[in-house]
């Protein structure tokens, strides 16, 4: 069985060729989250970056990452103190944080062939100051027994559905599915 | 209230985003949100325009790429689909 990936445009047209065609086909959509190290501060473009130049800074594209002050990241429990390394250019596939993203895929069969497009969508970050009661003997998580202290604490929000969908008429069929097992014939 | 038929376009145009943006704003369509996404190894910011039940998103790739080609995906009526590559020509 063939599989064939498209891009955005192509995968659209060839949806609308089929609508056109009157066939009947159905669309399947899987979205599953994923925190893998895939993105860190250093590979990320420099029109993303700046949405954390609040907290952290670099030289340029895949360059070393530092803290330009204390801050604490929600989403992992951790905190992170001043001048502290988050993504060395020497190892840039293990980010110290790790931008979480949507890995959205589409898909359809068609005469025994699959087409497909996926994409991935980061999480947007939210970068605020909040009173945060940190541990002062372990600075790695977050502890309530000590008294409060008003840091920078950066959040993740999960981007909308509406951003996770391709512009598909309300007459396509889509389903929602967990995974996709590939057969292969022998 | 009855919808309306909906079909879908997608192109691709030579054209900067910010005059697409400028057309789908003067046609009452508005702002719903951004997004960064990352396709075919790249990363592209996403900006989804909605009027009523019609969506355009327009997908521009990030960073120092030359030429800029962003995608727009409409799901609209004929009418919508036709004023819109009318405007991009």
């Amino acid at each position: 069985m063939p599989f064939y990936e498209c891009n955005e445009n192509q995968f659209v047209e060839n949806v609308r060729r089929l609508l056109e065609s009157e066939q009947h086909f159905v669309i399947n959509r899987r979205i599953s989250v994923y925190d893998n190290h895939k993105y860190g501060f250093s590979t990320i473009p420099d029109q993303e970056f700046d949405k954390y130049s609040m907290i952290c800074d670099r030289k340029c594209s895949r360059h070393t990452v530092y803290t330009k002050i204390p801050f604490v990241d929600e989403f992992h429990s951790r905190f992170y103190s001043e001048g502290e390394v988050l993504h060395y250019a020497n190892n840039l596939n293990y980010p110290k944080i790790s931008i979480p993203y949507y890995k959205v895929e589409y898909s359809f069969n068609l005469w025994g062939s699959t087409y497909f497009h996926t994409f991935d969508a980061l999480f947007n970050p939210n970068i605020m100051i909040e009173k945060k009661e940190l541990s002062t003997t372990s600075r790695k998580t977050i502890k309530t027994k000590k008294s409060g202290t008003l840091i920078h604490v950066l959040k993740f929000d999960f981007p909308d559905e509406k951003m996770l969908a391709l512009n598909l008429p309300n007459q396509i069929i889509i389903f929602d599915i967990k995974n996709m097992v590939r057969i292969f014939d022998v | 209230m009855k919808m309306k038929k909906l079909n879908v376009k997608s192109i691709a145009v030579w054209i900067p985003s910010d005059r697409v943006h400028t057309s789908l704003l003067e046609m009452g369509f508005s702002i719903f949100d951004t997004t960064t996404t990352v396709s075919d190894g790249k990363f592209w910011s996403k900006k989804l325009f909605i009027r009523h039940e019609e969506r355009v998103s327009v997908s521009e790739e990030i960073g120092d790429v030359y030429p800029k080609d962003p995608v727009i995906t409409i799901c609209g009526s004929t009418n919508t689909i036709n004023k819109i590559i009318g405007a991009l020509d």
